[in-house]
């Protein structure tokens, strides 16, 4: 097991990765932490906006079990976190009262939270973790976000003990706009009017979402929601693979341990589309994806998602995006 | 027909004067929302996070009406968006004269210099929907990334050549745009949701451009002793208006290049063919003249090279869309910006 506890100190990301680097003895270079290997492989990195905020994105896995602690901060920030994390033994996220502990596989999701609290994190080796974590000042959530009515709703969930709220699960839309943060963030070309674009796209479907949600009454809390988690595991079996087809609605199920009756209703609510829907919908935002890569042609994409011919790929892009693979 | 004489450092003082010079209360904060007898819908001003400065258009005039933007800065570019429909049309003027009608939904997108006069027409009784962006040179550079193509795209804004349109934008950019006219002002979401979308309007047309531009480098590749030679002849084609303009096969041979060579590689780097480029240089100028008002239409004639006076009036029409006495008139009123003329 391998230790890492982290002063306290500033509590912004900048300051937290210079921290985080020197207790793991490392160089921090373009605000980037590689990891070092007897710990896994992967990096941190710290992206700068150019409206202010800041964004800790990390891919890594793990080689050792891994330990890591820091203590609460004192001024107050938000933390906007987007995570994934596969093959995970054990997975446990500490704030104040136990929050999020996995013991199944697969963890995703989006949580805002407060980093008045300590913020503990144990993950077993082998743990495959992918995350975007966006800093929002309270300041600037009050002022410059440009979204009214918040105070309100931060008031509201300031009240809650546990201080974490508005949990979601990670669809497509949300995974998408990941993929595309971890693809330009990886480029060192890359446009940062495009990194902060698809950052902002990020912040503003979960804040609309959330208030949406607690404009209707009750601010949703599902994070130690097993149902919902156990969908979010389905959800990724359902996405996994496009080469071949999807696994069956009854496959789904039994992995969920739920009748088919209920993982449909679970999954509608979760996700807004049937397993079905949802499954074809994925599938062409990858193909979009892939297309605007140019490493592919139009063919070679539609057999790699699994298209037996290339007229019902162009068919079903067209119905989905009402342009043609063509003109991607 | 009203013309309104603007400058542009200041959007949220543009729509101001406009606000006032059309009788309209402003409500301070860039907003005008119009009412009878001036027509119905907004006017908005106002900046985004990074100091950009923006303007949205949703509005029906009832009056033919034209707003023309005074040079300004020459660092600072305007990047507007027009969506529209069948019957639609807002018909531009200035450098690119003619616009045509569109029978479908039409996109359209275009960087102008603000080194250049821009006169933007308004027609009466039709739906005007549209995103104007103040763009610095400094903002770009900052924003964009330093890769090789926004190198080229720097160099291509740096030649401060008026400007880079884009016309049939792919859907993306209209459900952009859609999603930005669809935005409730009762939604709590609705300013963030306007900058991002903003933010991604300006992404993707530097995106588009940048592709643009690769095509035609690799159409035909420009080495830099060729750009710094073509920037020779511009000089030399728009130094001088005293003198006929020097000939094609004149300015070939200073960029030792062959005529035709020269004719592509300018159009590439200007956007114009060299002898639109020099007329549209010199009305310019003649536009600045006559704002001076130090000359009356027949001198300034004689000023940018024109042999005859109604062969510079008609020239100047067809850049404009209104005759050169009109600037004549207002001569010894010194500055123009707040002043607007029911014609």
């Amino acid at each position: 097991m391998k230790k890492i506890s982290i002063a306290s100190g500033e509590a912004d990301h900048l300051s937290f990765v210079k921290r985080l680097a020197d207790s793991l003895g490392r160089k921090l270079i373009d605000n980037e932490i590689v990891l070092p290997e007897q710990y896994g492989h992967g990096y941190l990195k710290v992206i700068e906006l150019s409206n202010g905020l800041q964004v800790m994105v990390n891919e890594y896995k793990l080689k050792s079990d891994v330990f890591f602690e820091r203590p609460a901060y004192t001024t107050r920030n938000y933390l906007l976190r987007f995570d994934e994390v596969r093959n995970v033994e054990s997975l446990k996220i500490r704030l104040e009262d136990e929050l999020i502990n996995v013991n199944e596989n697969y963890y995703s999701g989006a949580l805002l939270m407060c980093s008045m609290q300590p913020f503990m994190y144990k993950a077993s080796a082998g743990a495959e973790s992918r995350s975007i974590n966006i800093q929002l000042p309270e300041k600037w959530l009050l002022e410059n976000s440009g979204i009214r009515e918040l105070k309100q709703v931060l008031e509201q969930l300031k009240a809650r003990h546990n201080d974490v709220f508005g949990f979601e699960v990670l669809n497509f839309g949300y995974r998408d706009m990941m993929q595309q943060i971890f693809d330009l963030s990886a480029d060192k070309n890359s446009c940062p009017l495009s990194l902060k674009n698809r950052i902002m796209l990020l912040v503003e479907r979960f804040f609309a979402n959330i208030l949406r949600r607690t404009v209707h009454g009750t601010v949703l809390h599902d994070a130690d929601n097993t149902d919902i988690r156990t969908i979010t595991r389905a959800e990724s079996m359902l996405v996994n693979d496009f080469s071949s087809d999807p696994p069956s609605i009854a496959a789904l199920a039994k992995a969920s341990a739920m009748s088919e009756t209920k993982f449909k209703s679970m999954f509608k609510k979760a996700y807004g589309l049937n397993p079905y829907e949802y499954y074809q919908q994925c599938r062409m935002l990858r193909a979009k994806y892939l297309l605007h890569m140019g490493d592919y042609t139009v063919k070679e994409v539609g057999q790699q998602l699994g298209f037996k011919n290339l007229s019902n790929f162009t068919i079903a892009f067209k119905k989905a995006f009402n342009q043609l693979p063509s003109e991607n | 027909m009203f013309i309104i004489n603007i400058s542009q450092n200041d959007f949220q003082e543009l729509v101001q004067d406009m606000a006032f010079m059309l009788g309209l209360q402003s409500d301070g904060q860039g907003m005008v929302e119009l009412s009878d007898p001036v027509g119905s819908g907004y006017f908005r001003a106002f900046r985004i996070m990074d100091g950009l400065q923006i303007i949205l258009i949703n509005a029906v005039l009832n009056e033919k009406f034209m707003v023309c933007f005074e040079q300004s800065d020459e660092n600072s570019f305007t990047l507007q968006f027009e969506d529209q429909y069948i019957g639609n049309s807002v018909t531009y003027t200035g450098s690119k004269p003619v616009y045509s009608h569109a029978d479908f939904r039409h996109v359209y997108a275009g960087l102008s210099s603000n080194h250049f006069f821009n006169a933007v027409e308004v027609p009466a009784g039709r739906p005007i929907r549209a995103v104007r962006i103040l763009l610095h040179e400094t903002w770009m550079k900052k924003h964009m990334g330093m890769d090789e193509q926004t190198g080229m795209v720097c160099r291509y804004i740096s030649m401060k050549s008026g400007d880079f349109e884009i016309d049939k934008l792919d859907v993306e950019f209209g459900r952009i745009l859609d999603e930005l006219w669809a935005i409730s002002p009762d939604d709590p979401m609705m300013d963030m949701v306007i900058q991002n979308r903003i933010s991604m309007l300006i992404e993707r047309f530097f995106m588009q451009m940048k592709m643009k531009l690769m095509r035609l480098k690799d159409r035909q590749k420009l080495s830099g002793a060729e750009i710094r030679r073509i920037t020779e002849v511009e000089a030399l084609l728009v130094g001088n208006f005293n003198e006929p303009p020097p000939s094609i096969g004149h300015l070939a041979k200073i960029a030792s290049m062959s005529p035709t060579k020269l004719k592509t590689s300018f159009r590439q780097i200007y956007g114009d063919s060299i002898y639109a480029y020099y007329q549209k240089v010199r009305l310019q100028k003649a536009y600045q003249l006559l704002k001076e008002g130090k000359y009356n239409v027949k001198e300034t004639a004689d000023e940018v090279g024109f042999s005859s006076t109604s062969s510079f009036i008609a020239a100047f029409r067809k850049q404009f869309a209104f005759s050169p006495g009109i600037l004549a008139v207002e001569k010894g009123m010194g500055r123009l910006k707040s002043k607007s003329e029911a014609v």
